[in-house]
């Protein structure tokens, strides 16, 4: 209640005239934590607000003896409204870290201004590859993985399974360009073949044309990449058009992660998909994490909250590396770049344009004491967003989200 | 031709799952005037009450006319307190529907959660119906059945019976119907009801079909506001043809031109606006 | 004498007016960066909801596609920054005429229709904005939007409008400048026949009067206001993104207007000022602040559907005679 008469007050313009209030020092260390809690992101923003407060929670709220204070602000997944409140949290409530964001869109729109003010940025869940690439800088960080990291070693092992001809279908934007082109890369130059890719634009509301539409007599498994209550439909209706069953269906985590596994029932059977993270990883961490998680909020871990929990973890190693002291920028970023712990998912590093280095897996998913989970099929040891290539030569290549139309002969 | 065949049967149960909402949507408009933003969240209101009886009961059936009931009792209170008193003022209403719109679904957000939800079809209706060489769900050859029987039902109120012949005279003239002694504005508060009443009856169909999620409401709104328009506003017949139409350039035009589906709804719109404003059956 | 007791009252109003602006201006400097900042969003959806005043307002045309020319403002600026020049005026030149000539196009469709069905072809006009922003990748990027867009160079020296408190004075002079406009525009004899056309427009016809023209030039006047507040959005934002072309930015402007009051010169300022605060402070509240938006929209329409600046006038008019 403190908290929220002090937004209340802050946001007022009576506010502005006690502008130099001069912050207390490192007593307190402020989080600023910008997450969608309304429309139709609001469920990946309660994940990733849970996630986060979990990890406070296991510190007592402290972090090298000053207290942590949280901050919590809605984006609305608005870019506009995104930018406007980490201004609020930037230079009225004075944050020294800011975490949490799910939309690429707000990402993007909030990246100029973060490094202008050079207050560290960690990202929990927008995967814009563009965004730890070519718009990489000092005090952007990102803790899930990049939109084509995990694709990549996917679409190797694809063909290494002998898929050799495959349809792709993902939404048609950024997000479904970025993880469907990372598979075709690495699937084509290993030798596979893309026949056709279909790209439904936002707002399908019924995927029925577009899986009638799809050769899949002439392929050996459909690739598709959808998120959210998209992903449910999409699933749902491969069945019920009877494609499950006569031809494999493989993608990324979103297709089928924890969050909305449980609504696609047993229609998510057999479907595999890469990422980095789910609730049934064997883990040293994992174990402890999905316990306390479950305990505290009810339900199993995503990989939304895995991300933010991670970015908690990240924010209170630098900020125990510094010894509380938060003074110097320069000195934060180095710090936080420098962090290398163990997380629910296992190892966790940055790389030098600070996203992070993992472990991906292929899941399967499968029934396991009466409930759906993505379980670990295989293990790619350490894998970074530029893959086998150096970062030069990755980020000299055209950007997936423009060669969306390319791959299919 | 199989392509074709699958495609056309796609078109025809999204038309009729766009018809039991654009039809409500259209005769309250052809009799109240009302331009009703918020009858998308009688889609969603429909889809949600329909799931929590479904998970208590486990019955369809008893979804739909649970749902279906609340709605309807929601969408009278809504026209006699609210959309009645701005009555006259198209911008006013739109704007107040707008807000109603918004309540509704961020209270929504905070009953049901943000989670897509899904909803259990009975289960002789599971699975696939196997034709020529073709495979098409049970379910929705049943929408599409259930589809036509409602229109023919609407069409044999309308046409056939003492308050379809009010109805007919108000979308005339109201005044008239008035005149001659009928309680218009009862007549009114049923016809919005039953419009609301068939919209959250098509959020549990739907919501079997399509999910139920934060944000249907307005995809759906927008949808069935092409149908009444390229229909004509206020017409029955034209709410038919329109979602046909809509239905099929939906699913065809996007199967065949992905790159354009955006534009699906709304340049027919625009264009039906611009040739014949008053739609294909509607009276200027 | 009468020339004396004319002059009198708009001595004192530019005076007053003068004096407002000159307290608005000092008020960036006294006020913190952000809520100045916040400042900074008032005035431009103020100038946006200026320029949809005067086709809801004066000519009684409800369009409910405003974001759209906004929008095309704010990407043709950022186009312009990003690819040709730097320079504000240049940017802000382009915008405006995208937007108008826009509107032109726009309004040539949507003017065949009238009533409920220009408030249709409006809203799907605005929809299709939004399709094409968010389609056309290669120009607008598409869901990520357009990002990158730096502060412009205004080529006035000693005006650095590179910190928020030097923005905001160009947001201000900027709005000024369209209500000055504005104000012309409203109290020319164009501005009368609007009115007139928003009574009667069957006897301005009779008249003599190209009913059809003066709603034309007025939608495309009102796209280059929502142009012009698109060119003050983007520069302030650095990035434009399909959020801001969409229904929900459309209706939010409408609600402004009407919120304020319809067909008069402060109402929409008013509004704006009323409406983005209320959205902000309220969300730094609760998370169920889209039900309060949603009530507002409902007790406008309810009880205050003229809005406020009416609703003072009327009581403030009501007490004087009483």
């Amino acid at each position: 209640m403190k908290l929220r008469l002090k937004t209340f007050a802050a946001a007022l313009v009576t506010a502005g005239l006690s502008a130099s209030v001069s912050a207390a020092a490192e007593e307190t260390i402020k989080v600023g934590m910008m997450s969608p809690n309304t429309g139709p992101f609001a469920v990946i923003g309660e994940d990733v607000r849970n996630g986060f407060q979990l990890y406070v929670d296991e510190i007592g709220g402290m972090a090298a003896g000053a207290k942590l204070e949280v901050i919590f602000e809605d984006t609305q997944a608005k870019p506009d409204v995104g930018l406007t409140k980490i201004k609020k949290l930037v230079e009225s409530d004075g944050v020294n870290f800011v975490g949490g964001i799910v939309s690429s869109s707000v990402a993007y729109a909030l990246r100029d201004y973060m490094v202008e003010k050079n207050v560290p940025l960690v990202v929990s869940v927008a995967s814009a590859d563009g965004l730890t690439q070519q718009l990489a800088a000092p005090n952007i960080f990102r803790t899930n993985s990049s939109g084509s990291q995990a694709s990549h070693p996917f679409g190797k092992w694809l063909f290494e399974q002998g898929y050799k001809r495959v349809v792709m279908i993902a939404p048609g934007y950024a997000m479904g360009f970025e993880q469907t082109g990372g598979i075709a890369r690495t699937f084509t130059e290993a030798g596979g073949e893309v026949i056709q890719s279909l790209y439904p634009p936002l707002g399908t509301a019924d995927y029925a044309p577009f899986l009638t539409s799809l050769k899949i007599d002439e392929a050996d498994a459909v690739v598709a990449v959808f998120a959210g209550s998209e992903a449910i439909k999409f699933v749902k209706q491969f069945e019920e058009y009877g494609l499950k069953g006569t031809i494999p269906l493989v993608g990324t985590s979103l297709l089928t992660d924890d969050l909305i596994l449980g609504q696609q029932g047993d229609s998510a059977l057999g479907i595999v998909t890469a990422s980095h993270y789910s609730s049934a990883l064997d883990t040293p961490g994992n174990a402890a994490f999905v316990k306390a998680y479950r305990e505290k909020y009810d339900r199993s871990p995503t990989l939304y909250s895995e991300g933010s929990y991670v970015t908690a973890k990240a924010i209170h190693m630098a900020i125990e590396a510094l010894g509380g002291d938060l003074s110097d920028p320069a000195k934060v970023n180095e710090a936080l770049a420098a962090v290398s712990f163990d997380s629910p998912r296992g190892p966790f590093k940055f790389d030098g344009y600070n996203s992070p280095v993992h472990d991906i897996y292929a899941f399967e998913v499968k029934r396991k004491d009466g409930e759906l989970v993505n379980e670990p099929i295989e293990r790619f040891e350490a894998v970074s967003q530029f893959y086998t290539w150096s970062p030069e030569d990755y980020m000299a290549m055209k950007p997936y989200r423009d060669i969306a139309n390319d791959w299919a002969k | 031709m199989a392509f074709y065949t699958i495609q056309i049967l796609n078109g025809l149960s999204l038309a009729m799952l766009l018809f039991l909402i654009a039809s409500g949507l259209s005769v309250i408009f052809g009799l109240m005037r009302i331009i009703n933003l918020a009858h998308g969240s009688f889609y969603l209101l429909g889809g949600y009450f329909g799931l929590s009886v479904l998970n208590q009961t486990g019955n369809f059936w008893l979804a739909i006319l649970v749902a279906a009931a609340i709605v309807a009792a929601i969408g009278m209170v809504l026209q006699r307190v609210l959309l009645e008193r701005v009555h006259g003022n198209e911008l006013g209403q739109v704007l107040m529907s707008f807000g109603v719109l918004l309540v509704i679904s961020d209270l929504a957000l905070w009953f049901w959660g943000g989670l897509p939800q899904t909803l259990d079809r009975p289960d002789f209706l599971d699975g696939a119906l196997r034709f020529a060489g073709l495979f098409f769900p049970k379910y929705r050859v049943a929408l599409i059945v259930c589809g036509f029987a409602v229109a023919l039902a609407i069409w044999l109120i309308i046409e056939r019976t003492r308050i379809g012949a009010v109805i007919r005279a108000g979308v005339d003239d109201a005044e008239m119907v008035r005149a001659i002694g009928f309680d218009i504005k009862m007549v009114f508060l049923l016809v919005f009801g039953a419009g609301a009443a068939l919209a959250g009856a098509a959020g549990v169909l739907g919501g079997a079909m399509l999910g139920i999620y934060p944000g249907a409401d307005f995809e759906v709104v927008l949808q069935a506001f092409a149908v009444v328009v390229i229909g004509g506003l206020g017409s029955l017949r034209g709410a038919f043809v329109g979602s046909l139409l809509i239905g099929f350039s939906d699913t065809i035009g996007k199967a065949l031109l992905p790159e354009f589906a955006m534009f699906t709804i709304f340049v027919p719109m625009v264009a039906m606006l611009v040739i014949r404003p008053e739609g294909l059956f509607g009276r200027a | 004498m009468r020339e004396i007791s004319q002059m009198k009252p708009s001595l004192v109003a530019g005076a007053l007016a003068v004096a407002a602006f000159a307290a608005a201006a000092a008020l960036g400097g006294l006020l913190s960066s952000y809520s100045t900042g916040l400042l900074i969003d008032c005035l431009i959806f103020s100038v946006l909801a200026l320029g949809l005043n005067l086709l809801l307002g004066q000519t009684g045309l409800p369009s409910l596609g405003h974001a759209a020319y906004f929008g095309v403002g704010a990407y043709t600026a950022g186009l312009v920054m990003l690819h040709v020049s730097d320079s504000f005026w240049w940017g802000a030149a382009a915008a405006i005429a995208t937007s108008m000539a826009v509107g032109a196009a726009y309004g040539l469709l949507a003017l065949r229709t009238s009533g409920v069905y220009f408030l249709i072809i409006t809203l799907a006009l605005g929809q299709i904005t939004f399709a094409i922003a968010f389609s056309w990748r290669s120009l607008t990027g598409g869901d990520d939007g357009l990002r990158g867009i730096g502060r412009p160079d205004l080529g006035l020296p000693g005006l650095n409008v590179d910190t928020t408190a030097g923005y905001y004075l160009l947001a201000l002079t900027a709005a000024a400048a369209a209500l000055l406009l504005m104000r012309l525009i409203v109290r020319s004899p164009f501005g009368e026949a609007l009115r007139g056309i928003h009574q009667n427009s069957d006897r301005m016809a009779a008249l003599g009067y190209n009913v059809w023209l003066y709603k034309f030039l007025a939608f495309v006047i009102s796209a280059g206001f929502a142009g012009w507040a698109g060119v003050i959005f983007v520069y302030y934002k650095g990035f434009i993104s399909p959020e801001a072309v969409g229904i929900v930015v459309s209706a939010e402007v409408t609600l402004m207007v009407i919120v304020g009051g319809a067909g008069t010169l402060i109402g929409p300022f008013l509004g704006a000022f009323l409406v983005v605060f209320m959205s902000h402070v309220v969300s730094g509240y609760t998370d169920r602040w889209l039900t309060v938006l949603g009530l507002l929209y409902i007790c406008v329409m309810l009880f205050a559907p003229k809005g406020i600046v009416t609703l003072v006038g009327d009581a403030w008019r009501a007490r004087r005679s009483a």
